[in-house]
């Protein structure tokens, strides 16, 4: 022991006498590091963060899918009690429905989530109030359901944590609630770590949702319902697939002939906590994946700077292997050096880590909406201490095997070459670190050209001048009210009105905005055979007349709305061209009757008065997918479409004569007057909305930026001071070169050409690799291909120019060597 | 004087001085030489006496600081490096002291090593040459050997394969048997004194008498000068007796 402690100050020692390899290594090393301790932070607060239930493992999530292979979105009450009677593999199923409600408390209040769940939500989650109790399934009986559960923010918020909230009274959307639990701290459900759009976080409430006789039947439209079940104890999650599925077999059979809507017919299970991480996870792991390689190419150059030192000190480890020192003493020895940089560079690692998640924080979360923020904690601390001693060991392996093989001392030599085996163990680094640092500057390359593909993409709409505002209406104040005539129309007339304004819109969705989504989901228009046309889902919009002269996007065939289209005309839908072609295969689109604009019998049917071009939709890289638009101004709340369309989410969206950002003041201040509670919403430039749609690949390409560059430099740095190296082991060999007649030119090709090999054999490794990894970063990409091939070439010209220029300089000092120099010193 | 500047080698005056750390040191001071073709020379002189500083003028891997030195009847003290690499190249054939053979080529390829330095000349003629000078040296079965799986004496021999490849017009050799045994030492002596037979001119700093002796003309240094043999003696007797 006191031995290894000894060779440990040994090592320690040699280090200081060598400060510039010390400090090379170590910055190195911290580089690979820091950017795996950054993105092990980032992992372990998305993916494996603790959920605040009991048992997480065994939560899951059933999907039913309809007899087409359509997902649902949730499932009937009906199917949901069959289930809780029959399937034998859960031990509780709970289901939910979720919707943004205005709480009132005393004189104050705020927009809530408001879940109404079944009674049996919180056992199936394992979760107790922490004080009070939770819902029974009485009081899911109609009539019951006015009881609440807050959660501990909005107790601690409106109550002061006071424990006489229970049974006082609260309102939701004006309805009268009696408080009986408050939820343990960090509890939420649906799961929400992150900011949402509609409410902090935090702002949850749980009712019972009541079982009213039409969602206990399937007579009508199904109500849908989200799922979320406990597995029992020692059941597989395949298992509960299975029985699950059979038993949704069986009760599809059950369903009544004449059913007119789909059948759901199959199930599929997710763990709940994959469900929250799907989304982030291919892009997470894609991150983590080329920070191992940037660790990688670090640990390579690293292992070759020792490499060098092992083979420098060969002499004097044969002197202690000829004294006895044992193998593994010797190897111990070797590794003892790696292990003291590598912990020194752990070090400075984490604090280039801290660095870098402190600069890209407030782009990872906003981003990523599952967490609430993200710093270096413990478990990563200790990953990374893991980390520091398997870096160690990759670095110091190779030196420690060739120090353990010295067999005896050597006499000296009389010709001269450096050891082949080191030679080309020290080649075989480099070009490892030259086909994984292609393989990360191939990445970021099709990154940088996604972004280009973006920014140039054609929009089909003008995003200059323009101002949006997004905001939720206070819908229980216009609960019993026409929202259209009491807000809306007072708001565009107003705005328009403004000096720098020349058009103003009202739409529930603008372009390249992803906070409202109406799914549309068309039934069976024909009796056709082909599943594709038995329905067509759409995104549903409502929006004005102007909202053209805003966006300036072309009408492909008729007319978009227009000032004439009121309450009292014909109804009219305008639709894209996507939908148009989806929906009326044949070509005849004008004039084509929809839908009932109203229920009941005397409804008029709705006309499509035009064909507009399809616009970027959520994002700019997401598919431009069928749409359907309806006119604000021709929506009445008896209308079909008004609940859904105009009473949840609106976005202002206005052309200006002048610098948009002058405007937004104005209407931030005509909006407060308008409602008080419109005073603080987000109003922001169309610029800046196409920008920020460009978010993820953003945050990617740099991030990729920085991974590649770093690569790029520290594989040019490895080549560098390798042939450094074998320039000076080759002094003597150029020197007879030069005595023999070779020319200055002769000697820069030689050094020239090795390392032109090492780059070409490298680069073609690093293509393949490219080529094998390169689907994982496909959903990244934008009409650009992962294996495109202008991108690799550019990314290999530029590795090989950069290569060659690295390899200059060691080939200039080996043509400028004056032969009788050395050929003196025999 | 006529003839002497058709010598292959003239040097008249030929000093050098090395310049380190603010001293001087007068290699060579004023040496007068004149080799001619298909004649053997030997140098002799006690250590540091400025032999080898010669011999690498000779070679054109050194200039000298003063004098005048015609190489075949062309001044050479002034060229280019580019210019004496191409003249080393095709006139000098050096044998060095420890071999200096590449580690990483076999012998073949270290014997076509100059060769490749000569522009234009054809492959099947660089292999005849090597296949030629390898046999003169009796290595001709070992072609694909590493020199470090040859002895010191065959590695001498494959060194003397090198310097002849090219057909210089000179051969030089510092010290040719420093490394070896007596008996290897005598073998490369030989060898040398059967080329010199065939013709070849050479020109060999030694120290040991009786290889001396196997030369055309001994020439004596003494502290960078020319002297005679009986000078030399007296010279260094005297330096003896100032020693002790
Ligand atoms: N590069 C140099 N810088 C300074 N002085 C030098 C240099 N090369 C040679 N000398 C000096 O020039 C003198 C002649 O050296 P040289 O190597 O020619 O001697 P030598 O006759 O070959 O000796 P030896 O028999 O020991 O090989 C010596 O005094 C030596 O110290
Ligand atoms: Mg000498």
């Amino acid at each position: 022991m006191t031995n290894l402690l000894n060779d440990l100050r040994y090592a320690l020692r040699q280090l200081r006498k060598s400060p510039g390899f010390a400090l090379t290594a170590i910055l190195i090393l911290a580089l690979g590091i820091g950017a795996n301790a950054a993105m092990f932070t980032v992992l372990n607060a998305v993916l494996l963060r603790p959920l605040p239930y009991a048992n997480v493992n065994r939560l899951i999530v059933p999907t039913m899918f309809d007899n087409h292979g359509e997902r649902m979105y949730g499932a009937g009450y009906p199917d949901i009690a069959e289930w809780q009677k029959r399937a034998h593999t859960l031990s509780g199923i709970a289901y939910v429905t979720d919707e943004s409600r205005f709480m009132e408390v005393a004189h104050s209040g705020e927009s809530v989530s408001n879940v109404q769940s079944s009674a049996n939500l919180f056992s199936v989650l394992g979760v107790q109030p922490q004080i009070g109790r939770t819902y029974s399934l009485e009081e899911q009986s109609p009539g019951h359901e006015h009881v609440v559960v807050l959660s501990d923010a909005l107790w601690t918020k409106y109550f002061h944590r006071n424990p006489n909230v229970l049974g006082q009274t609260i309102k939701l959307d004006g309805d009268s609630y009696t408080v009986i639990g408050v939820m343990p701290k960090a509890f939420s459900y649906p799961f929400s770590g992150g900011q949402t759009r509609a409410s902090a976080a935090d702002s949850q409430v749980w009712a019972p949702l009541p079982l009213k006789p039409d969602v206990m039947t399937r007579a009508g439209f199904p109500s849908f319902y989200s799922l979320i079940a406990r597995l029992k104890p020692g059941v597989s999650m395949n298992a509960a697939q299975a029985d699950l599925n059979n038993l949704q077999h069986t009760i599809a059979k059950e369903y009544p002939a004449g059913y007119q809507y789909p059948v759901p017919t199959s199930v599929q299970t997710q763990s709940y906590r994959s469900q929250l991480t799907r989304q982030y996870q291919p892009s997470l792991l894609v991150l983590e994946a080329a920070c191992l390689m940037l660790w990688l190419i670090a640990c390579a150059n690293v292992a070759g700077l020792l490499l060098v030192r092992a083979s420098a000190r060969q002499r004097q480890i044969a002197v202690r292997a000829a004294l006895g020192a044992g193998r593994s003493r010797l190897v111990w020895q070797s590794l003892s050096e790696g292990l003291l940089i590598s912990v020194v560079a752990s070090g400075v690692g984490i604090g280039l880590a801290a660095v870098a998640l402190r600069v890209f924080r407030h782009a990872l979360l906003q981003r990523i909406d599952i967490v609430r923020d993200i710093h270096l904690n413990w478990p990563v601390v200790f990953a990374l201490a893991l980390f520091a001693v398997l870096t160690a060991v990759v670095c110091g392996i190779l030196p420690a095997l060739i120090v353990s093989r010295i067999p005896a001392l050597q006499q000296g030599n009389t010709q001269i070459s450096a050891g082949r085996r080191q030679k080309h163990l020290r080649e075989g680094l480099i070009v490892f670190e030259i086909a994984l640092s292609l393989t990360l500057l191939v990445a970021c390359g099709l990154m940088l050209r996604t972004l280009y593909d973006l920014r140039h993409e054609p929009l089909g709409i003008r995003t200059d001048h323009i101002v949006t505002a997004n905001f939720d209406i206070p819908s229980y104040e216009y609960r019993n009210a026409n929202v259209v005539a009491q807000l809306y129309q007072p708001m565009l007339e107003r705005t328009r009105h403004l000096p720098d304004v020349r058009a103003a819109s009202l739409s529930t969705t603008v372009p390249l905005d992803d906070s409202f989504f109406v799914q549309l989901t068309m039934y069976g228009k024909k009796k056709s055979t082909d599943p594709r046309n038995a329905s067509v889902n759409a995104e549903l919009g409502a929006t004005t007349a102007d909202m053209q002269r805003v966006f300036g996007f072309r009408m492909l065939q008729g007319r978009f709305f227009n000032a004439q289209d009121t309450v009292t005309s014909q109804p009219v839908i305008v639709v894209n061209q996507a939908f148009a072609k989806a929906y009326w295969p044949d070509g005849r689109v004008l004039g084509q009757p929809f839908t009932n604009w109203r229920t009941g019998k005397k409804s008029p049917r709705a006309i499509v008065a035009g064909v507009m071009d399809d616009l970027p939709q959520r994002s700019l890289a997401n598919k431009r997918g069928p749409q359907v638009l309806i006119c604000v101004c021709q929506l009445e709340p008896e209308d079909t479409f008004y609940d859904v369309t105009a009473s949840h989410h609106m976005q202002l969206a206005v052309r200006t004569r002048e610098n948009p950002e002058v405007v937004i003041p104005e209407i931030r201040t005509l909006l407060g007057q308008l409602a008080p509670q419109l005073r603080g919403i987000k109003i922001e430039t169309m610029d800046q909305v196409v920008e920020d749609s460009m978010g993820d690949q953003n945050l990617a390409a740099h991030l990729l930026e920085l991974f590649g560059g770093t690569a790029l430099i520290i594989t040019l740095a490895g080549l560098y001071g390798s042939l450094l190296y074998a320039v000076s082991l080759r002094r003597r060999e150029m020197a007879v070169r030069l005595a023999m007649g070779a020319q200055r030119g002769d000697i820069l090709k030689i050094v020239l050409s090795r390392a032109a090999i090492l780059l070409v054999i490298g680069l073609a490794a690093g293509t393949a690799i490219s080529f094998a990894t390169g689907r994982y970063l496909q959903s990244y990409l934008y009409r650009v291909h992962s294996g495109d091939p202008a991108t690799l070439l550019v990314a290999c010209l530029l590795f090989l120019t950069c290569g060659l220029l690295a390899a200059y300089l060691p080939a200039r000092r080996a043509a400028m060597t004056e032969p009788i120099e050395i050929l003196r010193e025999e | 004087m006529a003839i002497a500047e058709q010598s292959l080698i003239h040097i008249e005056a030929l000093t050098k001085v090395f310049y380190t750390d603010e001293i001087e040191t007068h290699a060579l001071s004023g040496i007068h030489l004149n080799i001619d073709r298909g004649e053997y020379v030997a140098i002799s002189g006690p250590s540091g006496c400025g032999k080898s500083t010669l011999l690498s003028i000779l070679g054109l891997l050194d200039t000298p600081s003063g004098g005048s030195y015609l190489l075949n009847t062309r001044p050479v003290e002034n060229l280019s490096f580019a210019e004496r690499s191409r003249i080393r190249n095709q006139e000098i054939g050096f044998i060095f002291q420890s071999f200096n053979l590449i580690g990483d080529l076999t012998v073949y390829e270290n014997v076509e090593l100059p060769l490749t330095y000569r522009s234009g000349m054809p492959a099947a003629e660089r292999k005849r040459r090597v296949d030629e000078s390898l046999g003169r040296v009796g290595m001709a079965h070992r072609l694909r050997h590493y020199p470090s799986q040859l002895s010191g004496g065959q590695q001498q021999r494959v060194a003397v394969a090198r310097a002849l490849a090219g057909s210089p017009s000179i051969l030089l050799a510092d010290e040719p048997t420093g490394n070896l045994d007596s008996r290897n030492g005598e073998a490369v002596m030989e060898l040398l004194k059967e080329l010199h037979k065939d013709g070849a001119t050479i020109c060999m700093v030694t120290h040991d008498p009786r290889f001396a002796k196997l030369a055309d003309r001994e020439v004596h240094l003494f502290d960078g000068q020319v002297v005679s043999e009986e000078d030399l003696r007296r010279k260094l007797a005297a330096e003896r007796e100032l020693l002790q």
